[in-house]
This record gives structure tokens, C-alpha cells and sequence, in this order.
């Protein structure tokens, strides 16, 4: 069956979806977090500047012509009830002369500036600038954006990893009911053409054999004896579509059900084998659904044949229970354990059992050493309709 | 659709830069403010709140004659702030309290000794002490003790650190100066920046002492009391002797173009009842 690759398909561009939206992530809290801190820092600076164009303005109303010639004095008042230590304050007349230059000298570019007028009677008489150095504002956008990187990588991590996951589980199980489908459609085909050769050619056999021997009874010796071989072929035929129809279909398990079928195969193997076969089957056990019950004989009928063929084994045991959800079947014997044949490679009975198995979402574990193997087979009941 | 998208983008950017802008930094500054030019109908004067006083006698006394211009004091603008303004014209007679600098002299300004004025400790008028020593005194200022003599609590107050009144202080007790220093490293005490400041904060806290002009006090009639050190009380007799030595020098800072302008004040101010109204004023006049 061609994999489906939905987690391929999904990875694929769940991967562009994330790079994208990690680094819209990235960009926006950087930018947004560095753009905010400005906004603060440029704030703070106005509302200083404006405080200190409150002391400008009451030294104007106090000595409007000469103002400026106090600039000694203002800058002294300006450092006293400023944060002047962390600011560059700059107090220009209207004309833009310098009156007051204090604080740490600072490049215009990389500076944040706030400024105030200073409004005395209408007018503009004098403007602050207050400007504090942007460099400590750009080594925490630094360690915001590092952290933003962390953050949305780990986001896009858990965006990426968390649906495939999901899809990984789901397309399993897709897969799994896709191949139960398979399995059933199949088996209900093998019943189809099972029921085909029994009431078609089977009958049709049948009422030739009937008529023949019908005229068996009424011919000449001579012509009785020329019915022979052809009574032999229609026999030989009707022998095949039996075996056939056996092998699509195994009729014990419609006459028996899955218990009595694999009993009565037990009973007859060990006959036929001589091996001593312990069958012990639980009797819960409820119709599992064509397609599981006749895989779980099939894997009976094979595991036996096994260790029939290759185990030198004396007693072989048979175990089906019932769990939740699945049917557990062990075949255990004491022969000599697969490391004394080949055991690197499984034969084609083993494989088959494994593929039988596999087909239905099960699964085939051996254990195997010289005291005996032991086969453990899973087979998950397919869900209850609702 | 690719469009849109960039139309997209270019907003948040926008939006961004317009969150984030500031308000520029200053623009390059010009030298000058404006210029001035002599006031045809007035005299101004203005400096150091020292010499204020002083002046604001003289200014009333000259217009009362009504013989040249009238003269105007305008509010203290500290003795640099005199110096600067007589120089860019802003005012004809600059105030000082300390000498015109070398650069200063280089700028066309001439200095014209007006009076000696003593720098005293002033406390308020409830103190009872009205004696200090030197050694108590900078133990004051050093912060090793808040309290007077007779045990009454002391606040100090000091002017800012270039004023010239605290340098004057020192010459008398140089020990005065590193516990100053100390002290505005600490900001121990409250720092006056004007001389109405000082005398009206000494004048309403009590048991406040700080440094202060002892002509300010007569000139203006503050309501302050001053201390003797070590048993020397600051007076014009004892400036004059020599025995009160924390002085400072007041002097008219004229740019040489405006001297022809003020010359009929400075005679007054150098006349007989100038020179007397200066000493009245409590102040030690000097011969120009």
C-alpha cells in the first residue's frame, strides 16, 4: 500500500508557517518593546525639560531683562532639583543662544531628547532640552530581542512540534483502518469466491456425479467401464473446489466459530502430528469480526504447522484471551528455540504470521531459546459500531 | 495583493518611528542673543546681591537730584552675571564682588572700586549666642556638631559654591574650607543662591547661621544678628583695622564705550555724600 506522507505533507509547510510566524513574533515584541522604552525614555525627558522650564520661566517673570545673565546660578538650581548627573540639560534663549549647558555632554544622534517652551506672558522666551544617552535603552532592547528569540523559538517549537505529533498519530491510525478495510475487504472477497465454487461449480459437480453414477446403474458393462474415468475426473474436481473453497474460507469457523474451530484443528493436528496440544481458550470471547477471527486461525494453523516442521517439539501449548481491545494469542512449545535453526531471518511461515498480524494493527513478538519458542500475537478487535 | 502588503508594512513603520521619535536634539546655538544698545532715557546696573543694596541707596539718592540719568538696579544677577552683562552692553555699570578675570579684562571691561564690605556669620534674631570660635564654627559646618554653645539647636546654611562671601569666610579660618566641601559632597546643608535668599531664609529659620554681607544687613535693615569670632565682632571699625579680615571688594564693572555715559554717577558715587552714604550703608568705602 503507497504511505499516505501526511506528516511529510504537513511538515512541510507547517515549517514555513512557523518560521514566519516565529519571526513576526520576534519583530513585533523587539520592536514594539524598544519602541515603548523610547516612548517612555522620551516622555521622562519632556516632563523634566518641563519642569525645568518651570524654574526657567520663574527666573524670567523674576528678572525679565537680565535672565539670562543669572545662568550661573539657574544651572546650580537646575542640578540641585534635577537629575542632571544621568541628563544633558540645555536651556537656549529665544534666539537660540546657550544659557545653560549642564549634565554629561552627549552625541546628538544617540541621544533621546525631550524639549519644553518656556511661555512667559505669551511668548516663547526660552526652550529645554533635556537628552539622556540611548545606549543603555539599546543594550536592554538587546536583551529584550535575545529573550524574544528564546520566546519565539521555544513558541515555534511547541507550534511545530505539537500538530505534527497530532497528525503523526492520526495518519497511524488512518493507516491502520485503511489496512483493517483491506483486510476485510478481502476476506469478504474470499468468501464471495468461496460461496461462488461451492454453489456453482461445487452444485453443478455434484448433480454430474449424481447423473453419472445414475447411469452407472443402468449401462452395459462395457459402457460402465468407459463412466469409470470420467466418474474419477468429476470426483477429483469436486475434491478441488472443496480444497479450495477450504483454503478462501476456512468452513470450521462459520460451522464452529473461532473457539471450536481452533479446538477442533488442535485435535486433529496433534492426530495428525503427534504432538501433545494443550488448547485453552477463553470462553468470553465474543464474534471478533470475520477478517480478525480468521487471521487469528490462519496464525493457529501456521504456528503449529511451524513447529511441526521445525521445532522437534514434544508439547505445544495454545492460549487466546480476551483484553480490552485485542485478542492476545500465545503458541508456546518445548522444542529446540529458533537459535538453533536460522535465526536471523524469519522463514516465510513466521512472515506470514507477522503480516497477518500487521495487516489488522497488530503485532507478532517471538522469544525464543532452547527450552522452547513462544509466539505473542496481538490482534486489536476493530471498534464497536455505535 | 504584493501591494497591499507593502502598503502594510510601510504603516507599521511608520507607525513605529512615529511611536518612537523624539524631540531632536538642540540645534546648533547662535553666540549672542540679541543686541543691545544703551538705553537712551535709563542707567542700568546690575551684578552681585552683595553690593545691591549699596547701590539701590546710591540709585535713589542720584535720582532724587534729578541732575542726568536716572539709574536703575535691577534684581541681582550675581557678580559674573554683572560682569557679562556689562560687557554685551546689556547694562551700563556691572556689580562685583570679586576682580574682573584676565579674559575679562582682554574684553574691553575696567573695574572701578566702589566699597569693602565685611562677610560676617548672621543668625537669626532669636539665637541668644552672639559669640563663636573658629573651632566650633567648622565643627558646624564638618556636621560633628548641630548645636550652639548653650546648647540651643544650629541649622547651617551655605551660599553656592563660587560665592565669594564663603571664600572670604576661609582667608579668616581656612579650616572653614575642605568641611565646606565636604559638606556640599554630602549635600549636608541647604545650598542659598542669592543674597535675599540667604538673609530671608537665615531670617525665618531659627537657629540658622550662614554667611552674609554685614552691609547687606545695615544697608537693608534685615532683621539678623551677627556673631563675633573668637572674640572679634565684625564691624566697620574692625574692617578698617584690620582685625575683622573676611572682606571683599565691591567694585563697578564699565565697558570703556559707556564710560562717558555713567562718568556723572561714578562722581557722585566718588563725592562726599557718596562716599558717606556708602559708609552709612555699612559698608567701608574705597577710595576709586
Amino acid at each position: 500500500m503507497t504511505p499516505l506522507r501526511l506528516t511529510t505533507w504537513f511538515r512541510k509547510r507547517m515549517l514555513i508557517v512557523v518560521v514566519l510566524a516565529m519571526g513576526t513574533a520576534w519583530v513585533t515584541l523587539t520592536a514594539g518593546s524598544y519602541a515603548q522604552a523610547h516612548r517612555e525614555s522620551v516622555l521622562l525627558c519632556r516632563g523634566e525639560a518641563a519642569h525645568i522650564g518651570g524654574m526657567v520661566a520663574e527666573a524670567i517673570r523674576q528678572r525679565p531683562l537680565l535672565w539670562r545673565y543669572d545662568s550661573a546660578k539657574l544651572a546650580d538650581r537646575i542640578l540641585e532639583l534635577s537629575a542632571a548627573e544621568r541628563s544633558s540639560i540645555v536651556v537656549r534663549d529665544s534666539l537660540h543662544a546657550p544659557v545653560v549647558t549642564v549634565g554629561p555632554p552627549l552625541t546628538p544622534t544617540r541621544a533621546i531628547w525631550g524639549r519644553s517652551d518656556v511661555l512667559v506672558g505669551g511668548e516663547v522666551k526660552a526652550r529645554v532640552w533635556v537628552g539622556q544617552d540611548a545606549a543603555p535603552l539599546r543594550w536592554r532592547s538587546l536583551a529584550v530581542a535575545s529573550i524574544s528569540a528564546l520566546v519565539a523559538f521555544l513558541l515555534g517549537a511547541l507550534l511545530f512540534f505539537l500538530p505534527v505529533r497530532t497528525i503523526r498519530i492520526g495518519e497511524r491510525r488512518i493507516a491502520s483502518l485503511l489496512s483493517q478495510l483491506a483486510v476485510s475487504w478481502r476476506e469478504e472477497e474470499r468468501l464471495r469466491i468461496a460461496n461462488e465454487l461451492h454453489d456453482g461449480a461445487g452444485q453443478a459437480l455434484t448433480a454430474a456425479r449424481l447423473h453419472l453414477s445414475a447411469l452407472k446403474r443402468h449401462a452395459t458393462p462395457e459402457v460402465a467401464e468407459r463412466l469409470l474415468p470420467i466418474t474419477t475426473h468429476i470426483d477429483e474436481a469436486i475434491e478441488e473446489v472443496r480444497r479450495s473453497t477450504c483454503a478462501l474460507v476456512p468452513p470450521a469457523l462459520a460451522d464452529l466459530g473461532l473457539r471450536g474451530a481452533i479446538e477442533r484443528h488442535c485435535e486433529a493436528f496433534a492426530g495428525a502430528s503427534g504432538l501433545a496440544i494443550s488448547c485453552d481458550i477463553d470462553p468470553s470471547i465474543p464474534s471478533a469480526g470475520s477478517h480478525v477471527e480468521t487471521a487469528c486461525y490462519r496464525i493457529v494453523q501456521e504456528a503449529l504447522t511451524n513447529v511441526a516442521r521445525h521445532a522437534q517439539a514434544d508439547r505445544v501449548s495454545v492460549r487466546l484471551e480476551l483484553s480490552e481491545d485485542a485478542l492476545h494469542l500465545c503458541v508456546e512449545d518445548d522444542g529446540t528455540g529458533m537459535a538453533t535453526r536460522e535465526a536471523s531471518t524469519e522463514g516465510v511461515g513466521l512472515a506470514s504470521i507477522r503480516a497477518r498480524a500487521e495487516s489488522l494493527g497488530g503485532e507478532l513478538s517471538i522469544h525464543s531459546s532452547s527450552a522452547g519458542t513462544r509466539l505473542d500475537v496481538v490482534l486489536p478487535l476493530p471498534p464497536a459500531a455505535d | 495583493m504584493i501591494a497591499s502588503r507593502r502598503a502594510l508594512l510601510a504603516s507599521l513603520l511608520g507607525a513605529l518611528a512615529l511611536l518612537g521619535c523624539d524631540d531632536g536634539a538642540p540645534p546648533s546655538s547662535t553666540t549672542r542673543s540679541e543686541p543691545w544698545t544703551a538705553d537712551p532715557a535709563v542707567l542700568r546696573i546690575a551684578g552681585t546681591g552683595t553690593g545691591i543694596p549699596l547701590v539701590a541707596r546710591l540709585a535713589d539718592a542720584w535720582n532724587a537730584r534729578s541732575v542726568g540719568l536716572p539709574v536703575v538696579v535691577e534684581p541681582s544677577v550675581g557678580s559674573t552675571g554683572g560682569i557679562r552683562a556689562a560687557r554685551d552692553g546689556a547694562v551700563d555699570l556691572g556689580l562685583s564682588a570679586r576682580p574682573l578675570s584676565p579674559s575679562e579684562q582682554g574684553e574691553g571691561l575696567r573695574a572701578l572700586p566702589l566699597a569693602r564690605d565685611a562677610v560676617v556669620v548672621a543668625v537669626h534674631p532669636a539665637t541668644r549666642v552672639r559669640d563663636i570660635s573658629s573651632a566650633a564654627l567648622v565643627e558646624l559646618l564638618a556636621g560633628r556638631s548641630s548645636r550652639f554653645a548653650d546648647g540651643t539647636p544650629a541649622t547651617v546654611l551655605l551660599r553656592d559654591r563660587d560665592d565669594t562671601a564663603h571664600s572670604a569666610l576661609e582667608r579668616m579660618i581656612p579650616a572653614l574650607h575642605p568641611a565646606r566641601e565636604q559638606a556640599y559632597a554630602h549635600k549636608r546643608f541647604r545650598v542659598l543662591l542669592h543674597d535675599d535668599a540667604m538673609g530671608e531664609a537665615i531670617s525665618s529659620t531659627p537657629g540658622a547661621l550662614g554667611p552674609f554681607s554685614l552691609g547687606a544687613i545695615v544697608a537693608s535693615r534685615l532683621p539678623l544678628e551677627v556673631l563675633a569670632i573668637d572674640g572679634v565682632r565684625p564691624t566697620l571699625a574692625a574692617l578698617e583695622e584690620g582685625r575683622w579680615p573676611a572682606a571683599r571688594d565691591l567694585s563697578f564693572v564699565v565697558r570703556t564705550d559707556r564710560e562717558a555715559r555713567v562718568a556723572p554717577f561714578l562722581s557722585f558715587v566718588a563725592g562726599a555724600d557718596g562716599q558717606r552714604m556708602i559708609r552709612e550703608a555699612g559698608y567701608l568705602p574705597v577710595p576709586p
